[in-house]
């Protein structure tokens, strides 16, 4: 994975990442600003619409890509001897790895129960 | 009048300057490195009196979105199991309003809310920046200090707004 995020390729995922995120967290946003869900049957049918499933869905490998460069950055800067940086970087891949795929199940989940 | 600290030799000036800091220096987060004297022969002065250096607020800015970064990094795997409680069934979406909605929990939903608006509207100026836009020095201090105000104006009127949303 590091070898491949790494350079111009990195940095284009980084911003591309960061767009789409930004710009679907902003309509989500809106979208829970006009009629906040305030009870699970409320919430289930918010998150119901194919177009809202499925960006969350895209969200998440994207969210954890953005998170990964970004973390690889500040660890390459910041981390000194090799060793501290190789331990934390692998603790922050298996941390997103972990985090990502929960995320997802729980929305398949949700999903495949609608 | 404060008594400004004596020059530590070049030794302890290399030592204290690691190449880690010099990539992050080409980046900008830490332009005070760049009064390090990169000739060993250079008997030029040296401060680095680190509670004495003031950052310029492009670089504070460039420096919070980075630890802003970590923070919701941080909050992920958080984030992943409450959505997981949440969606699960109505006893797990209780549980999370709840705990989000707990007293104790306040100062971390400030402290995330403020992290996350700092990360997007500095993330977007850097994006408005690669396109070339505000890169002179004065324009790069107005957006840099926008960028600080408006996250920290918009995170108490937002967390208040969740908080009366989800009452």
């Amino acid at each position: 994975m590091s070898r491949r995020a790494a350079g111009l390729k990195a940095w284009l995922l980084q911003r591309l990442s960061a767009l789409y995120l930004a710009l679907f967290g902003a309509v989500l946003a809106v979208r829970w600003w006009l009629a906040p869900p305030t009870d699970h049957a409320a919430l289930r049918a918010w998150i119901a619409p194919s177009w809202v499933m499925l960006g969350l869905l895209l969200c998440i490998p994207l969210l954890a890509a953005h998170a990964w460069v970004g973390a690889r950055d500040v660890c390459m800067d910041y981390l000194r001897p090799a060793a501290l940086r190789l331990a934390a970087l692998t603790g922050i891949a298996l941390l997103l790895t972990g985090a990502a795929l929960w995320a997802w199940r729980a929305l398949l989940l949700a999903g495949l129960r609608v | 009048m404060i008594k400004v600290a004596g020059q530590p030799t070049r030794d302890k000036v290399f030592a204290l300057a690691p190449r880690a800091c010099q990539s992050a220096n080409a980046r900008g987060n830490l332009p005070f490195m760049q009064t390090i004297p990169h000739r060993p022969q250079s008997d030029r002065p040296v401060f680095l009196d680190l509670w004495r250096i003031r950052l310029p607020l492009p670089a504070l800015v460039s420096i919070l979105h980075r630890i802003a970064g970590v923070m919701l990094l941080l909050a992920l795997p958080l984030c992943a199991v409450l959505l997981d409680w949440a969606l699960r069934d109505a006893q797990g979406f209780a549980a999370v309003a709840t705990l989000l909605g707990h007293p104790l929990f306040q100062p971390f939903a400030l402290l995330l809310l403020w992290a996350l608006l700092h990360h997007l509207f500095a993330g977007a100026r850097l994006l408005l920046l690669d396109l070339g836009w505000g890169l002179a020095r004065g324009e790069a201090r107005r957006s840099a200090r926008l960028t600080l105000l408006a996250a920290l104006a918009l995170t108490p009127p937002l967390w208040a707004w969740f908080w009366l949303a989800s009452r």
